[in-house]
Parts: structure tokens; sequence; C-alpha cells
């Protein structure tokens, strides 16, 4: 009886089934790996704003605390943006007539708020307090980077769950004194784990219950 | 063929033969029907569906054409701030207002929340006595109101748009004319009202225009009660009434229980009273009479069923056993006496702490010998005092008049000018047949209120209201304390306060709502007033009148043959004003547990003579009405009763509440002769009774103890093989005291407010499908004509060792270290394990995406500290975990201890009974542990090893057996 299947037929199967795998596999691994790319967590992309506010300036070299404008940080779970008065506690004085600073008198004139892009923005499904992260040590350049020198803002820390679960795993090595939470470029001397412990124990910060899922998932 | 029916003989056998506390949860599941076994059988049942295929696929397909595919790719969020932030309002962290939400001309003190200039969150105001920080299911549900976008948005001038430039037109030519003819001819409408703004608003209306007429239009008044006790008294007076101090409380066709606009306070204080028997101080006896089932009838001691027309009688025999005088025979049973020597010796033994209540629509003369009795009894200055009205139009000797006057006036056509000022008097309240007939030759008529109803509709011109929520007034609470009403949100349209309407009308000036108030108090004093705000009164309760000494009453004993029809309140719309609210429709109505319509409720004798069971199509011809609707099976009540519920049968309530039920006029007496005939329709109602049922467990669900025993004997409970899930930090957990609570339903509107729960509809319910996460189980216990109603609510039990946890594929619920069973939404897939391995049926499924078209009014209300859930994950009760979050954040925040008595679940906050209690079981000193090593403690179905955190208190009984007919 004639051959349906010639000599080479299993070595082209065992080979389609290995590309099959592979493909299965690779494609597995793309997508992973697309999930974690900067692409998807929009690190390093600059978000267009309203008005280009320079971070670098005003935090970096007029040294505007953290807090004059995201005034909620210590006791909200939003930092909060600051309304266009607090803006104008300058402009009002200086820049006064600046083309650039054009929309944020329009805003003032016609009591229209400013509509700002969301840099950093979580899931609805995630809630996150700035509150009691600012008072429990962590800086606020832990997760947004070294701010005071972006020009225009975007985000330094991929910021997905993973880095969350990361630091709420081991606290330690991410705290700093409260007092210097806001301040730019804060470095010290001593070990950060064995600072970040005795921080820890100061504050009774107890990590076990940090990883419980309805911390953040509720 | 012939339809199937009810076997009645042999559910009375069943019942008779049954041994111990055997519970029933319903007729269907006591008859054993294949329908009934397949709900209770089942996690979720599918019955029969109320709509067919074709509209389920046009549904389906209408649902998914609006899902879309949001959420593939980002969508671009915004953050916008204010231009100018006030500086006391936080972005993010919420503010707290105290005001008050009138109620049938009654103040319901509240708190409310706003977050984000929204008001999102009423709760009890805990400063104001009242409310002593809880409040009923309908103040719970007052913030959706204020969100319905039915709410009327605009004047109208014969039912088309228009502007209050109009409106201030037409005022202003109407004023002309009245003051030519000095207010003849203006008839004026109000609904109940206790504000002194209005009060003084209208005393300048009447000094310009004497012949103003002013009438009340509010359906279940309270007339008759002030009439009667102006004729005893010789000034009329309002009552107080104290039960916690009243250690025997008879009830005549009564139900100071269940809901109504003094609901707060009185279940308040019968929940204290009953807190001190159960600690040996003193007794709390209640026996009740009444005709139909109610919340005072399911937690009496003593309960008779009996009808209205015997009411007299009954209060005849009382007087005699009581050592009045009378001459009269009472035509009563031996059984009927029986209660009555009963509870005339329980008043006898307790001199000056008993208390007799009697229904406002009782005949005049059994409220004036109740007065009297009272007085002779010595409940003035303990259980009972009297205060000056609070509501307007009740002035000695010039009571404003009633509508069947102004049907008189209208027939005569003396009304120029007809003003209908918040009310319905077209729907709800009882006007002579014809109102809207005699009212087409009014030459001007004009409808003021919170939506254009049905009043409206046939007026000339409608102006839109504010709601309590978003405008200025005053009101006095159930003590004669005067609130102020402060808007949480500017108005939300183009709305005006009643205070603004009438000074357009007397003016024609736009003045400012917030004027009106201060005007009213202007005797009060800036910083006053300031702290009048912040406190939510401005004026402490009216001392007690001194009552003179009643005189006996000659009792007419009218005869009464055939049947009785009472048309009573609706336990969850009240008189229809509530109609369009979806959480209240969807409320399962205390004992029948049905939702989304109304029924004819008949006794089993009755519905077994008429031919019927629960569903069948039934007509009832009253005087001057003939109404067709569902009937319903109510076993308990009494047998020559039929029971009609207002605040159905609608037209113009809005988009929730038209056409649900049948409508009934309500009656000005306590009951009509009426008569009823089956007439073969068939209604499909939605009710909630065999769902979710428990599996068959040696022990019953509701655990009842004698008084002088109250314990329950220890289980043992099998040892755990499983290690303890949680070792260290506050633990969790919940004692629900059965004792205390009446199946009110305030827990469960406060639990959909707090957790953005979503409405379902009718076609769900029935599928056994509404979201409730707290739900009140009701189970009969008896016999089937006169039972026992028992409550018992039914959150999470948050499972030490929870089966749900080992069902779950994907780790979407968890536990953790401080004993909550987590539920993490976004990890679910649907898979309903979960569901299917929880004993105690308390997990809820979105089986639709019910909540995204909600209309953006509606989505403004949702707590923005619980996640809004889409079709395809499973919920439940998380003890409120945004609160506990919340109460931790806020002590790491100031670097100090948790306080775990600051943390309070939404059900806890706002029962009324305080029968909820929550807290940390890891400290020996919380309530909750407390509560723990009572004896009266149990846990449901222990044997299954599933370690609930959350536990009960059994129920403590003063007699044995059941009630008696």
């Amino acid at each position: 009886m004639a051959q349906i299947f010639s000599r080479s037929a299993d070595t082209w199967l065992r080979l389609g089934l290995l590309m099959l795998f592979v493909g299965l596999a690779g494609g597995l691994l793309v997508v992973l790996a697309l999930d974690r790319s900067d692409y998807r967590t929009g690190r390093n992309w600059v978000v267009e704003q309203p008005l280009p506010f320079s971070h670098a300036h005003h935090a970096g070299e007029l040294k505007i605390d953290c807090r004059y404008c995201h005034s909620s940080v210590e006791s909200s779970a939003m930092a909060s943006l600051p309304p266009t008065e607090t803006c104008m506690t300058c402009h009002s004085q200086i820049w006064k007539n600046a083309d650039v600073l054009e929309p944020l008198r329009k805003s003032l004139r016609e009591q229209q708020p400013l509509h700002w892009q969301h840099v950093v923005e979580l899931p609805d499904y995630a809630y996150f307090h700035h509150g009691v992260h600012v008072n429990a040590g962590v800086g606020c350049s832990e997760c947004h980077g070294a701010v005071d020198r972006m020009q225009l803002l975007f985000k330094a820390e991929p910021l997905n769950m993973g880095q969350c679960l990361a630091c709420h795993r081991d606290p330690a090595p991410h705290l700093r004194p409260v007092g210097q939470v806001t301040a730019p470029q804060w470095h010290t001397d001593e070990n950060r784990r064995v600072l970040g412990e005795r921080l820890m124990k100061e504050r009774h910060i107890d990590p076990r219950g940090l990883t419980d899922c309805g911390t953040c998932h509720r | 063929m012939s339809a199937p029916t009810v076997d009645f003989a042999a559910l009375r056998e069943h019942l008779a033969g049954l041994k111990g506390a055997a519970y029933w949860r319903g007729l269907e599941a006591l008859a054993a029907t294949p329908e009934a076994q397949a709900l209770i059988e089942a996690e979720f049942p599918g019955a029969a569906p109320l709509i067919d295929r074709r509209r389920f696929l046009q549904l389906m397909a209408a649902s998914l054409a609006m899902a879309g595919l949001a959420a593939c790719g980002k969508t671009p969020e915004q953050a916008v701030p204010a231009v100018r932030q006030a500086p006391q309002l936080t972005p993010g962290i919420a503010s707290w207002y105290a005001t008050a939400i009138p109620f049938c001309g009654i103040a319901q003190p509240v708190l409310g929340k706003t977050v984000a200039g929204r008001p999102i969150k009423l709760e009890g105001n805990p400063q104001h006595p009242m409310s002593a920080g809880t409040c009923d299911a309908f103040t719970q549900a007052a913030i959706l109101q204020l969100y319905d976008p039915d709410r009327s948005q605009a004047p109208r001038f014969k039912g088309r748009e228009t502007s209050w430039d109009e409106v201030r037109g037409a005022l202003a030519r109407q004023r002309l004319m009245l003051d030519t003819s000095r207010g003849k001819g203006l008839h004026i409408v109000c609904g109940a009202s206790s504000s002194p703004t209005l009060g003084r608003q209208l005393d300048t209306l009447r000094r310009r225009w004497p012949e103003a007429r002013l009438y009340h239009a509010e359906s279940f008044a309270e007339t008759e009660a002030l009439r009667t006790s102006e004729r005893v008294f010789g000034q009329p007076l309002q009552a107080r009434r104290y039960l916690q101090n009243a250690e025997v409380l008879v009830c005549l066709e009564d139900d100071p229980l269940g809901s109504g606009p003094r609901q707060t306070p009185l279940q308040q204080g019968w929940a204290e009273r009953r807190r001190q028997a159960a600690q040996g101080q003193g007794a709390a006896l209640s026996f009740v009479a009444e005709s139909i089932p109610t919340l005072t009838g399911a937690a009496a001691t003593h309960r008779l069923a009996i009808a209205p027309s015997r009411l007299p009688d009954l209060t005849l025999a009382l007087s005699r056993a009581l050592g009045e005088n009378v001459a009269d025979q009472p035509r009563l049973s031996a059984r009927q006496l029986e209660w009555v020597e009963a509870a005339a010796t329980a008043l006898k033994a307790h001199p000056g702490r008993g208390l007799i209540c009697v229904g406002m629509q009782a005949a005049t003369d059994v409220q004036a010998q109740v007065m009297r009795l009272n007085q002779r009894l010595g409940a003035h200055g303990q259980t009972l005092d009297w205060q000056a009205p609070t509501l307007l139009g009740y002035e000695r000797g010039q009571f404003w008049a009633s509508l069947e006057q102004l049907a008189q006036q209208l027939a005569a056509g003396n009304v120029s000018q007809l003003l209908l000022l918040d009310c319905n008097p077209l729907q709800a309240s009882a006007p002579e047949p014809g109102l809207e007939g005699l009212m087409q030759k009014v030459p001007f008529c004009l409808h003021a209120g919170l939506y254009y109803d049905e009043s409206a509709a046939h007026c000339h011109w409608h102006v839109p209201l504010n709601h309590a929520l978003d405008g200025w007034t005053d009101v006095r609470a159930a003590d004669g304390s005067a609130c102020i009403v402060q808007p949480l949100i500017e108005p939300m349209y183009s709305t005006r306060t009643l205070h603004q309407l009438i000074e357009l009308l007397l003016t024609s000036a736009d003045s400012d709502a917030l004027n009106h108030v201060r005007s009213t108090w202007a005797h009060v004093a800036q910083d006053q007033w300031r702290q009048a705000l912040a406190d939510g009164w401005i004026e402490a309760a009216a001392p007690a009148i001194d009552a003179p000494e009643a005189a006996p009453v000659m009792l007419n004993l009218p005869d009464s043959e055939g049947l009785e029809a009472v048309v009573r309140a609706d336990p969850c719309v009240w008189d229809g004003r509530f109609a369009n609210l979806g959480w209240l429709q969807e409320l399962p109505k205390p004992i029948s547990t049905l939702t989304w319509s109304n029924v004819v409720g008949l006794s089993p004798r009755l519905a077994e003579q008429v031919g019927v069971r629960n569903g069948d199509g039934v007509e009832v011809a009253l005087p001057g009405q003939l109404l067709r609707g569902a009937a319903w099976i109510e076993p308990g009540q009494a047998d020559q009763v039929i029971a009609l519920y207002a605040g159905y049968g609608r037209s113009h309530a809005g988009r929730v509440g038209n056409g649900l039920g049948y409508a009934v006029r309500p009656i000005q007496a306590a009951s009509v002769s009426a008569s009823v005939r089956s007439n073969g329709d068939r209604h499909a109602l939605a009710f909630t009774q065999a769902h979710h049922a428990l599996p068959d467990d040696e022990t019953p669900p509701i655990r009842v103890v004698p008084r002088d025993r109250p314990q329950i004997a220890v289980q043992q409970i099998p040892a755990s093989l499983y290690t303890s899930a949680t070792d260290s930090g506050p633990q969790w957990g919940m004692v629900i005291d059965l004792d205390l609570c009446t199946g009110c339903n305030a827990c469960v509107t406060a639990c959909q407010a707090e957790n953005n729960i979503a409405v379902v509809g009718a076609e769900q319910v029935a599928n056994g499908r509404s979201m409730h996460w707290l739900r009140i189980d009701h189970y009969y216990q008896g016999s089937l004509d006169a039972p026992r109603s028992r409550f018992q609510p039914l959150p999470c039990m948050h499972c030490e060792q929870a089966p749900c946890e080992t069902g779950c594929p994907v780790n979407a619920t968890v536990h953790s270290r401080d004993g909550l069973n987590q539920m993490v939404y976004n990890r679910c897939i649907g898979t309903r394990t979960c569901a299917s391995y929880c004993p105690y049926k308390v997990r809820r499924f979105n089986w639709l995406d019910w909540s995204a078209n909600a209309a953006p009014s509606i989505q403004a209300q949702r707590n923005p500290e619980v996640t809004v859930r889409t079709r395809g994950v499973m919920e439940k009760c998380t003890y409120c975990t945004q609160r506990i979050s919340a109460a931790r954040i806020d002590s790491k925040q100031r670097g100090v201890e948790f306080d775990t008595t600051t943390v309070v679940t939404a059900c806890q906050q706002t029962c009324p009974s305080q029968a909820i209690r929550f807290g940390d079981i890891a400290d020996p000193a919380s309530p909750v542990s407390n509560a723990r090593r009572d004896p009266r403690h149990y846990r449901l179905l222990e044997a299954l090893g599933t370690r609930p955190r959350t536990s009960y208190l059994a129920r403590i009984e003063d007699v044995e057996g059941s009630d008696e007919t």
C-alpha cells in the first residue's frame, strides 16, 4: 500500500509542535514583558498639561515644599492639586502678564478650574491613601522620583502592583524620618535597612497586615 | 382545569404535629411544592421568569449595546481642583453637617456626610435625643430622594416647562385680586408641617388676607387624636411616649415599632426597656391587639388578632377590668376576655409603669377612653406626657379644615385660588370622589412639590420645591425641639423653598432662603445660631403640659357583620411619597418579604373561604372604591379583615414607581365594611421569603430562651484541625441581639446606602437575585392561624474557617489578619464556587451590570470609598471594611494606638434598637466581647465548624406558646 505520510512527516510534526510551544511561550513572555514595559506603565512619558508647569523650577530652584501646593497629602487619601488661587499667591505679583500663564489667569477670571491630566493613575479598584504613607515616613520621591529635577512631569517609577508589594513586604529600606518626607534629594549615611527598622520600631509599624488583599483592594 | 389551591387543612395538621421550635418561612416552603424546593435548595434559584423570552433577549441586547468596550484602553482621567478651595474643606476628607429630614411634619435629626460637595450618607444625629445617632429606613433613603432624576426640575404651566419669571407674574396678578377680596376665594392645602417659619409666614398671610382658608392634606394624619385631646383636655395636646419606662405596654390597633415619623425614638425606648429587663430591672411586657400583623405584634408577649370594629368592646372590657364603672357588656369571646384580663392584671401590677397606646385612626371615643385610662394608671409623667401640638394647623378651636370640606367649597364654586403646598391630595389623601373634576372649575390652581405628581398634573401651575437636603427650613422633632434644616448642597435644580414661594406670592421679591429661617429665629444671637447649626437643634424640647382630669367616656359599640377593610401606610413607601425610590421598593416588607408591589392581605381562613392562594387576583369593594390586586395570605391576620396598603398604583411617581400594585385611597376611620372575591387573574409577585434559606440543622436558626432562665446550653464545638488564621492585632466580630431586633429594615437600607448596593428590579428579585448584603430573614413559628414572627438579620458570618475561601479557584476571597473575610473584586472571575460553598447563603452575584446605567445624579450618591461592582463579580458584606480602614489609617496618622471602639458599621450605627454590636473580640473589655460571654450567645450552624465571627444573642420570651386569636 502507498505511504500516506512521507518519512519526514514525523519531523515536521515535531517541529510544528515545538514551534507551537515556543510560539505560545514566547507569546506569553512578550505579553508579560509588555505588561511591565514603559509603554504600558507610562513611565518616562511626559503627559501634556494645560500649562507647562515646571517642578524643576518651583520645587527644585525655588525650593517650594511639596505641601505648599499638594496641601492635603498629610491628612487625606488624595494629595490634591493646588487650586488656582494657590498659583495666584505668587503669580498675581510676579510673571503676572506672561503669555505662558494665560490659562491660569483665564481660570481665575472666568472662575473655571484648570483641567490637569493625571500623570499617575491608579485603577479604580486600588485604593491608595497618601496620608498614611507620608505619616509612616515614605518619602515623596520614593514613588514619584526626583520631581524636583523634572522640567515637565513624568512617572519615574512604574507604580504597578509589584512595586507596591515589594515595599509592603519589606518597608524598612524605603522609610525615612517623617520630617524629611518632602525633602528633595534626601540621603543618609546610615544603612537604610538599619534606619528603616529603627523607624518602624519607633512608630509601631507592623508589616504583617500590609499584604492582606483588602488593605488596598476593597 | 382548575388552578392548584392550597390545602389548608393539611398544612394545619402538619404544623400541629411539629414538635419543638419548628420554624417555617412561608406557605410555599411549608407546602413543600416543587417550586419551593427548588428555591430552597439552589443558591441561585431560577424561578419562572416574570418576563417572557422575547423581552428578555431585548433587555440583554440593550444592556450589551450600552456596555460597550469602555474597559479596553486607557480612559484619560483629569484632575480638576477648585479655583478657590474653602479652607475648612480638605479634598478627600468628608465633612459632616447637622440637619434634619422632615417626615410627616416631624424632624428626623441627622448628620449628613458630604464628600467633594456631594452629600452621600445620612446618619442619626448622636446629640439629639430623638435620634441618639440612629435613624430609620425612610431617613436613610432620603438621600436617594435628593438625587432622584425624576424630581421636578423646573416650573410648569399646563404641563409645559416655563420660567420662574412667569410664575412671579402669575402670582402677582393673583395677589392683586386677593388684596381686593381680602383673601376670599384663596384656599391653601398643606401637607403636615411643623415648621415655625412656615407658621410665621402663614400668620402673615392670614393677617393680610383674613378670608383665606387652610386645609390639611396628610394621608395618615393625627387629626383625630388631636381633636379628641381637645375634647378631653380642653386644648389640643400631642402625646410624647416614653417606652423605656413602660414595663407594661398595651397597644390597641397601634404600631409604635412600625414605620412612621416617630419610629426611631419609640423603638429606642422599647429597646432600652428590653435591655433593662434582660438585666433583671423590671419587666418588658407588651399586650398587642391588632387586626393585621405588624412589627409591634411580632415583638409582643401577648398578641391578639382582632377586627377593628371590636376595638370599642375591647376598650370597654379593659376599662372594666381596670376598675372603671361601665354598664355595657362587651361582646367578646372567651379568648379575647382572657387577653384583656392578662393585660389588666399586668397593668395593675406595675402602677405608674404602664402605657396604653391606641391607633390614631381609631374612633374618637376609644381614643378618649384610652386617654382617661392612661391618666388613671398614673402614666402621666412616667410613660406619657403631653405637649402643645408641634404640627401646624391644630390651634385650639381653629383646626385647619379637611379635604372633605375643601370638596364642599369646590362644589359650591367658592374657590378662586387653590394652592397645594407640598402635598399630593389627588393620589394619597382621601378626597371625596371627583376631586379632580371639581378642581377643573378653579380659575387658578398651583401645586408646589418635589415631583410633578398626580396633583401637579391636574393643576395649572406647578413649581418645584427644594428637598430637605438642598434647601433651608426648620422643623420640630417628636419631643417638640426645633431643628434647623440646613442644605448640604446647592439647590440641584431650579427650585425654591416653600418659604421663598410664599414670599413670592406675598411680595414678588426674590428672597434668600436662609434669611427666612434666620428671621424666624432673629431673637437668637449669631454665635448661638452657629452653635445651633453645628448641634442640630435651636430650641430644646418643650416642657410637659399638665393635663386636666379626663372625664369617663361613653363608648359607642358599633355592630359589625361581615368583612372589614383596613387601609395602612405601606411599610416601605408610606403613602406613596417614596414610590420612586428603588431602595425602598426593593426593600422586603418586614413580615411578608414582598417587594415592588402591594397586596391584598387575607388571613388563611379568609383566603380559604375566597378560594385564593398567594398571587391570585382579587377584587375588593369598599364604599366609593373598587380595586383589583394580588391576594397574599397573612398568617396571624384577623379573619374578618382585609388588609389594604396605600402608596401604590401610582401614575405620576416616576420611572421607578409607576404602575406598581393597586391604588387605594386611605379611609379616615379604623376600618370600613368591604367585600372581596376572586377574579381569576394571576399576578407574579416578587418576594424573598424562600430565598437563601439555611440548610437544615438540628438547632433552629432563631433561639428563644425563657425569661427566668436566659441561657443556652453550651454546645461542644468540634475541635478543628486547621490552625487559627489570625494571631494578633484587633479581631473583628459582631453580635446581633435578637431580643432587640424588631425587623424594621433600617440596617438593610443603611447598608445599601453605604456600600453602593444596586437595585435589581422585580424580575430579578423573583429570581432570587436581590443584592442586599445584609438581609433580614423572617420566620414564622407556631400554628398557621396564629404564629409568632421572628426576625434575624444575616450579614456575612466572616467565618474563621470559611468554606468560600477554600472554594475560590483564583483566591479572590481571602482571610485578613484581623479576621475579615475579604472580597477582592478585581480578582474574581465569577465561577460562583464561593456562593455554592457558603452554608449561610450570604454571597451575592452580579448577574448583570446593574450599576452602569444609573442616572448621573444617582451615581453622585455613591460612596467613593467602596468599589462599584460590575457584571460578573461576587460581593458580600465586608464588615464595612472601608470604615475599619479609615479608622486604622486615622490612628496611624495621629500616631496613636488604634481605638477599635471608634469603628462602627453602617448597620450598627443606624439600628434604633442598637441590636448590633461590633468590635474587637480580642479585647476582653469591648462590648462585643461582653456579648460573646453572655449566656444567651450562640452561633448559626455551629456544627459545621465554620466558626463564624457573626453571632447572635437569643431572644427572651416571657410566656410559652403562641398568641391567641
